[in-house]
């Protein structure tokens, strides 16, 4: 269909509407109930608005998960057809989607690697530009023939204009043999469209290289956001163990080495390297950007043109000044007992055992990766955990507030045997964000799950313009959201620390998962607060027997901690329930399965949330986080723990609902859920009976029950239209409704000042009346002070 | 390849059987069986074949035909081969059968007019699984259960089916049993039968299909639970467990196999599940008092997966909308973040979740992935929609052209002969037509728009609807309703009395009848087949004669359907139409019946109440208001009513056909 907002012109490539879709325009954070096709209506609002305006602005589509990015890049492509279709001609658009090198690599060897980190070093040793040169010296090296293809096409038109899925990327490189990482990555920023990734936006390290091209008025859209903030921490911290710290030895051995070497054949590529490093970083980055070997933390622009301190401008200077940091290192670890300070007490101490000051230390990661390309070393594998150090190095020295150092010596408080660590953490999430609200002036924000809203940009430190969360609109039930509080021997049911093990709890949990089996019609899929508890869940499930019951009715399902295990499990999980087998899926709230993946129509007709999925609280990182935002953003402990908890619960109800003609039931089974209904998003929460809120199972089952008939009664699209579905007709009827309401809105305001101005002139009249030495009026101060107020 | 032969008589003659060069037909010649055959049978009409056991001393074959289509429901002709070669008449008769049976198969592998199943039967993979059902004794309509289900002619013929089917569903059961009693003495049982399923082809294969599905793989192990009693392990396991235990895990199988011999069964099946093994097939923790059990427990690291393949595989690329795996790669160079608190930390061994997993993966191994790699579509060409329609909100695309079932009948005429009687040129319908027909729609509907426009510009201050239509509040109903004055009955005066008045009844009529039927649906309904609920009291009429009226009502449309199809069959037996005429009629005495009984049930119910007031008027001397009973024979009418009108039309049909006379 097409209609006017503003002015307007939007195409929607769909016949008809959800009314919640509408309404949509600085920086906003907007919630929309999952499944109203919320990426659809973004993205054909902002490509309307693209295509009309002059400057072309181009958008940056963030998303959380690969998954995420394929799906909206499709809807993408299935909008742009449909504009082509009504507009009669092609746009000059073009819209890609990047992910990781492991993920789009064609490489027949390479693309066989199993992890992510090996294809990029695999990849970069075929790529890098010092092989290129040796190539062309007529040297015996391997190379890419789909990277180096690329080099043969115009540097502006690597692939036409369209919208580019991963997958149709793939094929088109497959087809032409070019590299679809590279093709991506170079033509970025001719595209009007990007999707990729949150960490390109906001994990300095890799920000840097990946996006610095774009320009100032892009519009910046983070979708599935409920979790942005813990992407932003996740992205500036860091961890060292022994382990680490040992093998970052090695990799010094053999830099040292490989500098010895060097140093006797090609002593002049060293000397030339230590000039440029006089005159600045930057000077050094002529290469091409993604030739660039390993990724560093953001750095401040006057930095980079600052001459590098002499002190590691040395190439085996450097590398001695890395040995000792990392002795240090090792002396910290050395220590029995938890220790937690701040960037600028560790820097002191530092200095004062090892006299390394906090300038060369923040050139560290930059002046590795020189190293590294200067030494053309190809084996990268062996000198991450160096990587890790140097990136540890220059962390701690730039920043120094929001941040925290904790060692922890004892894996947990039981334990007998060391095993120490050292947390590098970030405790602030407007760190890692603020360069884009710095930079980008659009930025929204928006999930299905994103309530409260006012927790974001308190957290993340920003103003917004539109703030809103929309309710759903149903003609019927599709969903039916249930507290239950009670097993069906009335005994309370909750995953509190205390209780969660006691076998009256495991076996109310396990004879409700094995009712819901009996009675829903093809998936269910189970969420745990825990990986550790859905592992005690499911050994005393079986000792129970309550494993054997639901094997009776549905296949069991398990997600693990591998990931290649759990895509096994989910594609065995979705044949199960396509094919009318029906199966379990047990996952955890937190984990790689919650996010990223649906489970709509047969593949999730039941989710039962087991527990509140609160965080580990006696985590020594959560509490100084917790801290920080009381101190920082007056963000109690209590609401944060529970806003995030709620929020992975929400996310993990929102899984099986997709488009208004989909059904579910949702189950909360945790005693404390009834005390956090007001924390659920809207549109659950509104769904939400308050006769539904403190049920027993049996209860909950009957209901579900009952549910599932009614939703098998049929349903005509006629049914819902005007009331969950809108067509044309009915959305031009809207508009018209809410601009009628805007006048009189205004109407009523301009009345309203009015009638304050005549009540201020009563008013006036009184006080006179008042000054008068016979006045019979009497009035105090503070009903004066009110109507003095109103006057305008 | 040499045709088979065989002496065999036929009608008492001796003779040779033989099939033709071709292999198109099936032939006996009298001996000696130069001549021309007198029994030749197109193997494409060969229905079936039977031959008598390998045990009987007579070695008998017997073909049927498939009956003509003309006669459809009559079985088909069939031919009886006795073989009577004195040295090896099994072994010729074998020969011929085997010969048939493949020929026979590969035609009805590629009928065109037997509807069959999407894809191709999955063959067991069991293997030992070939179950009783499958291999049809002596029949060679190796067709396979599946096959059966969409061959109409195989269910009506069916008749094990059709009673099991009888005996489920008691209102089907009841319809049959009165048609069968009304049944005219001149139709045999047989085609009674045809006909009567003919039309529930539909049902028929709905059961059929229930019946015969087989219950999907399951995990074994989960259901075999060893139990003591006195002190001593039992265990019950039937042969399909312990199949399914072989086929689920190849690692018993493997230690069956090779020990199997040596082991009594007996001892084999109650030490295993005893053993440390069984225990960790089932997922169990493993623990050192665990009883010892050589014999397995040698065999307690060995895989569990031999000659396993499944068409989900992990190596399979997915969908990227649901691809995990490439989710955790998805950001790419140096990972960053804490490590996951101490609750996210998954311990490393909890040898459960694997087996979990595994054994759901065993289950699903011969089902095709629901998910497709999009790069390779069908034919390898890629294909995206797949994903697009995975994604698109199916709700908000709009109408669907439905698809309708196109209904044609067949010599319209004859069924509706008063239509080419009304038809002539003068009656009004057609006079209307033909003015019609010379209209152009566009401008009529202009003028009369363009005739509404200037209703407001009217200097006579608008249209006076009431005048426009004629209300006379005082018009005279006897002048109007004169029957001398026919053309006034043809076209009533719209704004007449009568005429209102008639359209206020009809109103106040449906009303009330749609009332009663909604206050009247009490809880105790009665469930059909078909799941809805029929009220146990509709119309307030009591439920003993309800459900009666249920019945009836059943099988007079029964009738109803048998009359008109016999009566649009031009063919049909004329007899055969006026005994359904007949039953017509009887259906109309039986609601008649029905309604009586209603209504004698009523007064009774009335009387009751009567009395009881006046007792209660006796006792109190207060009068109360008399009640007024319903549910009599008015009401069973009224629940009759479309029923009767169906009836009465079919009866007017039948009349005017003339046929009757």
């Amino acid at each position: 269909m097409e209609f006017f907002i503003d002015d307007l012109r939007v195409l929607f490539p769909y016949p008809r509407i959800y009314p919640e879709t509408l309404d949509a325009g600085g920086n906003c954070v907007l919630e929309m109930p999952s499944g109203t096709g919320k990426t659809v209506t973004l993205l054909s609002l902002i490509v309307a608005y693209q295509m009309s305006s002059q400057e072309k602005r181009p958008l940056i589509y963030c998303s959380r998960t690969m998954s995420e990015i394929e799906k909206a890049l499709v809807e993408l492509k299935a909008l742009m057809k449909f504009r082509a279709e009504r507009l009669g001609h092609e746009e000059d658009f073009r819209a890609m989607g990047l992910t990781s090198r492991k993920n789009l690599c064609l490489h027949p060897d390479v693309k066989r690697e199993k992890s992510g980190s090996v294809v990029d070093a695999r990849c970069r040793s075929l790529t890098a530009g010092f092989i290129q040169e040796k190539k062309r010296k007529g040297e015996d090296v391997d190379v890419c023939v789909y990277h180096d293809n690329l080099d043969n096409l115009e540097p502006h038109n690597l692939i036409p204009n369209g919208v580019w899925s991963l997958d149709g990327l793939l094929r088109y490189g497959q087809k032409h043999t070019q590299c679809p990482y590279f093709t991506a990555r170079r033509m970025m920023s001719q595209c009007n469209v990007v999707i990729y990734s949150y960490h390109y936006l906001l994990d300095p390290k890799i920000a840097e290289r990946v996006s610095k091209d774009f320009s100032k008025d892009c519009i910046v859209v983070f979708d599935e956001a409920h979790n942005i903030d813990n992407v932003c921490i996740e992205s500036l911290s860091t961890d060292i163990t022994e382990e680490s710290l040992r093998r970052a030895t090695r990799g010094a051995q053999f830099l040292e080495n490989r500098i010895n070497e060097m140093r006797d054949s090609d002593q002049q590529k060293l000397q030339d390297e230590y000039e440029k490093l006089v005159e600045g970083l930057r000077g050094n980055d002529e290469t091409r950007e993604e030739d660039s070997f390993m990724a560093n933390p953001t750095l401040p622009e006057d930095l980079l043109k600052e001459a590098v301190p002499g002190n590691i401008r040395r190439a085996e200077h450097f590398v001695a000044f890395l040995r000792r940091f990392i002795e240090y290192l090792k002396t910290r670890m050395k220590v029995r007992q938890v220790i937690s300070e701040t960037p600028p007490s560790f820097l002191a101490h530092l200095k004062e055992y090892t006299f390394i000051e906090k300038k060369p230390l923040r050139f560290c990661a930059e002046r590795l990766t020189s190293l590294v390309r200067t030494l053309e070393l190809t084996r990268i594998e062996d000198y991450q955990p160096l990587q890790e150090v140097a990136t540890f190095a220059t962390l701690v020295a730039t920043y120094e507030k929001g941040f925290l150092l904790i060692l922890e010596p004892y894996e947990s408080d039981t334990a007998e045997v060391p095993n120490p660590v050292l947390h590098f953490t970030c405790l602030d999430a407007a760190i890692a964000i603020k360069p884009v609200f710095d930079r980008f002036s659009s930025v929204i924000i928006t999930s299905g799950t994103i309530s409260p809203l006012e927790m974001y940009p308190k957290m993340l430190n920003f103003e917004t313009v539109v703030q809103e969360s929309y309710s759903m609109t149903l003609a019927r039930r599709s969903f039916l959201p249930m507290i239950v509080t009670r097993g069906s021997d009335q005994a309370t049911i909750s995953t509190g620390f205390q209780v969660r093990n006691e076998p009256s709890v495991v076996r109310n949990y396990g004879s409700l998962l094995v009712e819901f089996a009996k009675i829903t019609p093809d998936g269910i899929v189970l969420f745990t607060p825990s990986y550790l508890y859905l592992e005690s869940l499911i050994s005393m499930w079986q000792g129970m027997g309550v494993l054997d019951e639901v094997w009776k009715y549905k296949l069991i399902l398990v997600e693990t901690p591998d990931a290649q295990e759990t895509a096994l499990a989910l594609e065995t999980y979705r044949t199960a329930c396509k094919n009318g087998r029906g199966a379990v899926f047990l996952c955890v709230a937190r984990g790689k399965v919650s996010e990223g993946v649906d489970f709509d129509k047969e593949f999730g007709r039941t989710v039962i949330n087991i527990g509140v999925p609160f965080q580990y609280t006696e985590s020594r990182i959560l509490k100084a986080r917790l801290e920080f935002l009381r101190e920082t953003y007056r963000i109690r402990e209590n609401d944060f723990l529970s806003f995030d908890a709620m929020r992975h619960a929400a996310q993990c109800l929102g899984r099986v609902i997709r488009g208004k003609d989909d059904y579910g039931v949702m189950v909360l089974a945790d005693r404390r859920f009834k005390s956090k209904i007001q924390q659920l998003p809207k549109w659950i929460h509104q769904a939400l009976l308050g006769a539904d809120t403190n049920l027993s199972t049996d209860m909950a089952v009957s209901n579900a029950r009952r549910f599932f008939k009614m939703i098998a009664q049929p349903f005509r699209t006629e049914d819902q239209e005007g009331i969950s579905i809108w067509t044309l007709e009915q959305l031009k009827e809207h508009q018209r409704k809410m601009q009628e309401e805007l006048i009189r809105e205004l109407q009523a305001t301009e009345e309203k000042r009015v009638n304050q101005q005549q009540q201020a002139q009563q008013a006036q009249q009184f006080i006179s009346a008042r000054e008068r030495p016979d006045s019979d009026y009497e009035m105090d101060e503070d009903d004066e002070a009110e109507l003095m107020a109103l006057d305008p | 390849m040499e045709l088979p032969q065989g002496r065999a008589t036929y009608k008492k003659k001796d003779g040779v059987l033989t099939l033709t060069e071709d292999k198109k037909f099936l032939i006996w010649s009298p001996l000696p069986a130069n001549g021309p055959p007198t029994v030749s049978l197109a193997l494409e009409r060969i229905l079936n074949l039977q031959q008598t056991p390998d045990t009987a001393p007579k070695v008998i074959l017997k073909v049927i035909e498939k009956p003509k289509s003309t006669e459809e429901g009559q079985a088909g002709a069939a031919f009886l081969f006795q073989f009577t070669s004195p040295t090896d008449a099994r072994a010729e008769a074998n020969a011929i059968k085997a010969l048939l049976s493949q020929i026979l198969s590969e035609l009805r592998g590629n009928d065109p007019s037997v509807p069959k199943p999407i894809g191709t039967p999955q063959a067991d993979a069991n293997g030992a699984g070939a179950s009783a059902a499958m291999s049809f004794a002596s029949t060679v309509n190796s067709k396979g259960p599946t096959v059966r289900w969409f061959d109409d002619n195989a269910l009506k013929a069916d008749l094990e089916l059709q009673r099991s089917l009888l005996n489920k569903d008691d209102d089907l059961a009841q319809t049959y049993a009165q048609a069968l009693s009304l049944k005219p003495p001149s139709i045999s049982d047989a085609a009674f039968d045809a006909q009567f399923w003919s039309t529930r082809i539909g049902l028929l294969r709905a059961h059929a299909i229930e019946v015969n599905q087989k219950k999907g793989a399951y995990n074994v192990l989960s259901t075999i639970k060893p139990r003591t009693e006195d002190g001593e392990v039992k265990l019950s396991l039937n042969p399909e467990q312990i199949q399914t235990i072989l086929h689920q895990h190849p690692l018993v199988r493997r230690i069956y196999n090779e020990n199997v011999p040596k082991v009594s069964v007996a001892t084999f099946w109650s030490k295993f599940f005893l053993s440390k093994l069984c225990k960790k097939l089932r997922g169990e923790r493993v623990t050192d008092i665990d009883n010892t059990e050589p014999l397995f427990d040698k065999y307690l690291n060995a895989p569990n997966d031999m000659g396993f393949t499944s068409k989900i595989n992990a190596a399979q690329q997915l969908p990227h909308i649901i691809d995990i795996n490439a989710n955790e790669e998805n950001q790419g160079g140096f990972k960053s973040g804490n490590r996951k608190d101490v609750e996210m930390r998954p311990r490393a061994n909890v040898p459960i979740i694997r087996t979990l997993n595994s054994i759901s993966e065993k289950i699903m191994a011969d089902v095709a992935p629901s998910d497709l790699d999009p790069s390779a579509g069908p034919n390898g060409i890629p294909d995206d929609t797949r994903t697009i329609e995975e994604l698109t909100l199916r709700d908000l695309r709009g109408e669907t052209p439905s698809s309708r079932i196109i209904l044609n009948l067949k010599e319209q005429s004859a069924l509706f002969p008063t239509n080419t009687q009304t038809a002539q040129p003068n009656s009004t319908n057609a006079t209307d037509q033909a003015l019609f027909a010379q209209q152009d729609p566009t401008g009529v509907l202009f003028e009369v728009q363009a005739d509404l426009d200037m209703v407001d510009e009217d200097p006579s201050g608008g249209l006076d609807l009431r005048k426009g239509i004629g209300v006379n509040d005082d018009s005279d109903d006897e002048a109007n309703a004169d029957p001398t004055t026919p053309h006034v009955t043809a076209t009533p005066h719209i704004g007449s009395h009568n005429a209102r008045l008639a359209a206020k009844n009809q109103i106040l009529s449906s009303l009330k009848k749609r009332q009663a039927e909604n206050t009247s649906l009490s809880s105790s309904g009665i469930t059909t087949s078909s799941g809805t609920t029929l009220p146990a009291e509709p119309l307030t009429i009591p439920a003993s004669i309800s459900h009666q009226c249920y019945l009836t009502n059943a099988s007079t449309v029964e009738f109803l359907r048998q009359f008109y199809n016999t009566f649009s069959d031009k063919n049909a037996n004329q007899q055969e139409l006026r005994y359904y005429v007949d039953a017509l009629g009887k259906s109309r005495e039986r609601i008649e019946a029905l309604a009586e009984e209603a209504e004698k049930l009523r007064r009774e119910r009335e009387q009751q109440v009567i009395d009881e007031a006046f007792a209660r008027f006796k006792k109190t001397g207060v009068k109360g208001k008399r009640p007024k009973i319903r549910g009599g024979r008015e009401d069973v009418l009224g629940l009759f009513e479309q029923t009767l009108a169906g009836l009465k039309i079919a009866e007017r049909v039948w009349e005017q056909s003339g046929r009757g006379r």
